[in-house]
């Protein structure tokens, strides 16, 4: 069972990737027409949505199975950062949110790129998802460790919870809605960092510069 | 804190002369890059499309690209990694090619693989136009920024290569992890142990990075400090499970100690994490065949060959471990089979046409068909006599092995004595060699054999060398001459003869003969034994003469 379930995610992925292309190139072309895109920017949102889920269910498998071929590189956090939101510059015109991002200079770490892609990119989304008009990401060492912190604007989130040392989640319910799957894989992700005894952890809180939610990931 | 803001990507890569191929088996996929590449302004005459690898080599073969968008994963025959390789190994791309590997996910096979294998870059889906821009853009600087290292290392100029790192190592920050490990690895590469040792330390203070430690052990190994090895290797695997180079090391370590069991169980393990290496189930097999497990050794080698249909790694060798491993199986059908299969495959020069006669010979003895292995004895006789040809030593030993059960006694015994002559002071040859005579019922015999020409070997070997220490530059020169004539496939022999040639011109000046002696014995012994880092030494020693004169 367990195969079968891991190549349909396989499968369904692919097929977004396609719808999501073909999404965005229809988008575009509204847009140059002068029409509005509302109503197909939030299905793009959705599959993304889904994208997102799917990337992660499958990386959360290999993770669990200690299958996921863990490679941290020596990685420019502002390139790395750069790339990513390329990807939501879409969403973020349409919706007119503003987004700064500030980088320490010639800030190099090592991580593993495709996993901390994963969780920030995650934050992201949720951002998006909950502000109101401001989306801030910033990137700096302190302490020897790389934090990475995705504010904004919005209400803030309303379980605010750490997850630090190691901890894995728990007590997460079908009922609300949330699956938990993105904080499980973010702990999965962060916990494999490690470096002279510190493990990498993250922070869901409301103190925020900018008012709202505030994520916090501190890679050792 | 010195912020800023985010720069927008920059467009300094010129696109439009630039030949660009884009092979993946999804016709949208193909158009979505097509479309992006010409967005980035490459011309759209210059983008030529592949839907498999076999039309992506027939491209590669009739136009030099600038850069080739690759998708790892390709419907049917070869996979995108088997593209790459082949047109590395048939040099269908230049150096100054920019491989990108596209794929829908990180693949333990992609964070693992011979370095020299590698794309230039793996790019995860989905690719937006920006994205992919910064990213070649990226990688353009990179190529350039190593280009000059790469160049020494191309021309086998060493040291040169390694000054150029410490100068990179100043100005370069952002591949200073990248650099350390190019660094470290040409140290080894020229036998620079303890240098290998003092920086991979100085890495590891700074972060702890597996390969690192497996660089580290690579050079403890050299210095025959095998514990201290093995336990960083051990340390590697549990800090990184899925870094396959140190389950490899160390199952080859532990290989080459004999100690087959534990790397049996522990390539078992690596296969268990990342099953589709050509190498690592052939290895497989070998270490199963060691310890007698002669079933894991069969399936092992089936999925060897099975993964290696469309690889450059295909060998000959893994159609014989089937082979092999059936003979052991007792499946003497699958055997032939399999033999009649490689023949098929292979041109069968007549190194190969030795191997696989044995094997139907070892098969026809097992039958008890005595007439047809006098036969093959006669016929693998033949080859050894008219062929100069260099014969591996297993082959030679089970060769002697039939010869003996097949009653030709002096052949064989002259088999085995030439075996025990090319490596005096390997254990485990001396070991098999007495179980081979121990089996033919010549115990006595043969354990003197063995003793008299191991000593005769040693001393010769040394000869050479001790009349240089003596100052008897002409009397080395002779003996040498001497040695390698009597013992031409001893590695340490050839390498002797070509460092008491390089103090001879040292002494009395070069002439090109000497050179090209020099040189031949060199390049004969790093075909017996690959990467011997004296061999690398010497090579330096004999450039700097040439280059001196």
């Amino acid at each position: 069972m367990d195969h079968f379930l891991v190549s349909s995610v396989h499968d369904m992925k692919n097929s977004i990737t396609l719808l999501l292309t073909g999404m965005e190139k229809t988008l575009t072309s509204i847009e140059a027409a002068g029409l509005s895109t509302t109503d197909l920017l939030q299905v793009h949102h959705q599959a993304k949505r889904i994208h997102n889920h799917l990337i992660q269910l499958l990386a959360a498998y290999k993770l669990d199975q200690a299958l996921y071929p863990f490679d941290p590189q020596y990685i420019c956090v502002e390139d790395f950062l750069h790339d990513l939101i390329t990807h939501h510059t879409l969403s973020l015109k349409t919706n007119k949110i503003s987004l700064s991002i500030r980088v320490m200079d010639r800030l190099y770490w090592h991580f593993d790129e495709a996993l901390i892609y994963g969780i920030i990119n995650n934050a992201i989304m949720n951002a998006l998802r909950f502000t109101r008009d401001r989306i801030a990401i910033n990137a700096e060492i302190v302490d020897e460790k790389l934090v990475f912190r995705i504010e904004d604007n919005g209400s803030g989130y309303s379980q605010p919870s750490a997850f630090l040392h190691n901890d894995l989640p728990h007590g997460l319910s079908f009922q609300t809605g949330n699956t938990g799957l993105g904080i499980f894989f973010a702990a999965m992700a962060a916990r494999l960092h490690q470096h002279r005894g510190c493990t990498g952890e993250f922070e869901l809180n409301n103190y925020s510069a900018l008012g709202g939610a505030c994520f916090t990931l501190r890679l050792p | 804190m010195n912020t800023h803001l985010i720069k927008t990507a920059s467009s300094d890569l010129d696109f439009s002369g630039k030949k660009v191929l884009i092979v993946d088996d999804f016709h949208e996929m193909r158009t979505v890059l097509r479309n992006i590449l010409c967005n980035c302004g490459t011309d759209s005459k210059n983008i030529y499309t592949a839907d498999s690898g076999n039309a992506a080599i027939a491209l590669l073969k009739e136009t030099k690209f600038d850069i080739v968008l690759c998708d790892l994963v390709l419907k049917s025959g070869k996979n995108g990694q088997q593209v790459l390789e082949q047109a590395k190994y048939q040099s269908l791309i230049d150096a100054s090619c920019l491989w990108i590997m596209i794929s829908a996910e990180k693949t333990m096979e992609a964070v693992s693989g011979a370095a020299e294998h590698k794309p230039d870059a793996y790019i995860l889906k989905p690719i937006t136009e920006e994205n992919l821009r910064t990213r070649l853009l990226k990688i353009w600087e990179k190529k350039a920024a190593f280009a000059a290292i790469h160049q020494a290392v191309r021309q086998q100029e060493y040291t040169k290569a390694i000054r150029l790192c410490d100068n990179c190592l100043v100005t370069n920050k952002a591949h200073t992890f990248e650099l350390l490990r190019l660094k470290s690895d040409l140290l080894l590469f020229t036998g620079e142990y303890e240098s290998v040792v003092a920086l991979s330390e100085k890495i590891l203070t700074q972060r702890d990075v597996p390969w690192a430690k497996v660089t580290l052990a690579k050079a403890l190994l050299k210095k025959n400090q095998t514990d201290a090895a093995n336990n960083l290797l051990k340390a590697a695997i549990e800090t990184n499970p899925t870094f396959m180079e140190a389950h490899d090391l160390l199952a080859q370590t532990l290989q080459a100690h004999g100690n087959y069991e534990e790397a049996f169980s522990v390539l078992e393990h690596a296969i268990g994490l990342s099953p589709n290496s050509v190498i690592r189930q052939k290895t497989l097999g070998d270490t199963a065949m060691k310890i007698g497990k002669a079933p894991d050794a069969e399936r092992a080698y089936r999925k060897s060959i099975q993964l290696g249909e469309h690889s450059v790694y295909k060998t000959a060798d893994a159609y014989l471990g089937l082979a092999k491993a059936c003979v052991a199986n007792m499946n003497h059908d699958e055997a032939l089979k399999t033999i009649d299969q490689l023949e098929k495959d292979f041109s069968i020069a007549e190194a190969l046409q030795l191997k696989t006669l044995l094997i139907r010979g070892i098969v026809y003895h097992q039958n008890g068909e005595t007439e047809k292995v006098q036969q093959i004895g006669e016929k693998l006789c033949q080859i050894i006599d008219t062929e100069n040809s260099h014969l591996e030593s297993n082959d030679s030993l089970e060769i002697a092995r039939l010869l003996l059960a097949s009653g030709n006694s002096d052949k064989a015994i002259e088999l085995l004595q030439s075996e025990i002559k090319s490596n005096p002071d390997n254990a485990a040859l001396l070991h098999t060699v007495t179980e081979i005579f121990n089996q033919a019922n010549m115990g006595e015999k043969g354990h003197q054999l063995i003793e008299t020409t191991r000593r005769e070997a040693m001393l010769i070997m040394n000869r050479g060398v001790l009349l240089i220490s003596k100052g008897q530059y002409n009397e080395a020169i002779a003996a040498m001459r001497a040695a390698t004539k009597a013992m031409p496939s001893n590695a340490r022999v050839l390498l002797n003869q070509a460092h008491v040639i390089i103090a001879y011109i040292q002494k009395n000046g070069v002439t090109a003969e000497l050179i090209a002696e020099a040189r031949d014995s060199l390049a004969a012994a790093n075909q017996l034994a690959p990467g011997e880092p004296r061999h690398a030494r010497l090579i330096s020693a004999l450039h700097q003469l040439t280059t001196a004169a």
